[in-house]
């Protein structure tokens, strides 16, 4: 784990030419240019509170609704876009892995900048959000750089996972989009914990995302309630997660030239 | 420097599969499963390059030269054996490698650096060094798509050199430049080599290796045949040809 703060050190400013040629390339020839970092998740919103039964009339704590549901697609756009965008790039870019010498997690890593800097742009709409609603500024809003570290962890830990085990089998990145549906449908992202099924209580106990997402709304709805042990298992679970992960990654980096 | 640089080479092999598009079969090979269509790419590879050394490797097409050049320089691991190095490698194995076609000369001078490593301070210090050198300062603003490979060349030899390596690897690749550029980088590689710094050069110009290298090892299929001063390798090197070319 210090090599990878090493390289990063090192190779800072390959990482960031990289992430800002890949900003730069995602918003090319758009009209609505970085406005596309909020737009798909408001229109989710927008698509869940219209068309979705209200699960606030039952459950007070979720309340402002509207509220409750942005910030569930907050945060999981950034773990789904930073996935989708990290695990092919490593074998996309095999012509230069075969040329030249850098540590490769800087391609993964380079490749999860782009949506920080779209989660960042959701900041401003939360706040505006919250203003809408008139829901009260708590202090608690300041962790919520806390609950993001954690979801940073478990993305880079299974981006390095996934785009290692992509460079030998392209199936990975041909599953992904499949396997983040399942996910979005079987995490907290638009329903409550409680609304859940609980004979799968195992896997919703220990998904991490179920502790993300539940442990940023309670910092930032005014009735949410807040569940330690839920968010230290998250926290726990996306530290193994990122150290399993680049450990991996950088066994699998010895072979990667010979087989990508 | 505190310490002169070195390069220590000691039995390295490496294991190829020929035909990895199966599921089965780079399963096996990532989990060094034996096979058939196994072969050593290199097979026991030994060498000490000290301060000062210039070394050109010469053997046929598929002997292995790219892929100890490729060790050499970080970009894979051998299979078996260990490699030593001590100084900062600059390698020059492919034309073009680390470019971006969509950016421009002046952009992909930054990206090359970067991914070399330098940091945009050193580079914006050397930059006019660079450009100078490359004699590409007309290009500048141009994006590399449509840059010659000669241009490119220039471009790569003139970022690498100035990253100030110690170790300097090239690959054939000077060959695509012409002849005033190839005069002007050996220049730069005689005045490295008198600041004792060493060269790894692999070509199929003899008569390049003859001026730049004072020792050569010649590969075939992997094994190092010959080992010794270059006049004595060119000639043995010269036989084999000629010998295999008649059987």
């Amino acid at each position: 784990m210090i090599d990878l703060f090493k390289n990063i050190v090192t190779y800072r400013e390959l990482l960031f030419t990289l992430s800002e040629s890949y900003i730069k390339a995602r918003y090319k020839q758009t009209i609505l240019g970085g406005t596309w970092a909020v737009v798909p998740p408001l229109l989710l919103v927008f698509t869940a509170v219209a068309f979705i039964p209200n699960l606030s009339t039952r459950s007070p704590e979720l309340l402002p609704y509207s509220l409750f549901v942005f910030v569930g697609f907050w945060f999981w756009a950034f773990f789904a876009n930073a996935l989708s965008f990290a695990i092919p790039n490593v074998a996309q870019n095999s012509p230069l892995l075969r040329k030249v010498y850098f540590p490769r997690e800087i391609l993964v890593l380079a490749a999860i900048v782009p949506s920080i800097l779209d989660f960042l742009i959701g900041l401003p709409v939360l706040l505006f959000i919250m203003f809408l609603y008139q829901v009260p500024f708590h202090l608690s809003l300041l962790l919520l750089p806390f609950v993001f570290i954690t979801e940073l962890f478990l993305v880079f830990g299974l981006s390095c996972a996934g785009a290692i085990a992509n460079v030998a089998f392209r199936d990975v990145s041909k599953f992904l989009p499949i396997l983040l549906q399942i996910l979005l449908f079987s995490s907290p992202v638009i329903y409550a914990l409680s609304d859940m099924n609980p004979t799968y209580s195992f896997f919703i106990r220990w998904n991490p995302l179920t502790g993300i997402f539940d442990t940023a709304r309670s910092f930032i709805l005014p009735r949410y309630p807040f569940h330690m042990d839920e968010f230290f298992a998250a926290f726990i679970i996306s530290i193994l997660v990122a150290y399993l992960g680049y450990r991996l990654f950088k066994l699998g980096e010895r072979v990667i030239v010979d087989i990508a | 420097m505190e310490s002169e640089p070195q390069v220590k080479v000691e039995s390295i092999s490496k294991l190829f599969r020929r035909n990895m598009t199966s599921f089965a079969s780079i399963f096996g090979f990532v989990l060094k499963i034996p096979s058939q269509d196994d072969f050593w790419v290199l097979d026991d590879v030994s060498f000490t390059l000290k301060s000062g050394d210039s070394l050109g490797i010469l053997g046929t097409n598929g002997s292995g030269k790219s892929t100890l050049l490729k060790i050499l320089s970080h970009i894979t691991t051998p299979t078996k054996g260990t490699v030593e190095i001590r100084g900062k490698i600059g390698a020059l194995i492919e034309i073009g490698a680390g470019f971006n076609p969509d950016l421009t000369g002046r952009e992909n001078i930054f990206l090359y650096g970067a991914i070399l490593g330098m940091s945009k301070k050193q580079i914006r210090e050397k930059f006019e060094d660079i450009v100078e050198f490359s004699g590409l300062r007309h290009m500048l603003d141009t994006p590399a798509k449509f840059y010659s490979s000669g241009m490119y060349l220039r471009l790569g030899f003139s970022v690498t050199i100035h990253m100030d390596p110690d170790i300097l690897i090239i690959d054939e690749a000077l060959a695509v430049g012409d002849g005033a550029f190839q005069e002007q980088c050996f220049r730069k590689i005689e005045e490295f080599q008198k600041q004792g710094k060493i060269t790894i050069l692999v070509s199929h110009d003899m008569q390049m290796i003859e001026n730049y290298t004072t020792k050569c090892l010649i590969l075939s299929k992997g094994i190092i045949t010959q080992e010794g001063p270059t006049q004595q390798s060119i000639k043995e090197y010269l036989y084999q040809l000629t010998h295999l070319d008649k059987t």
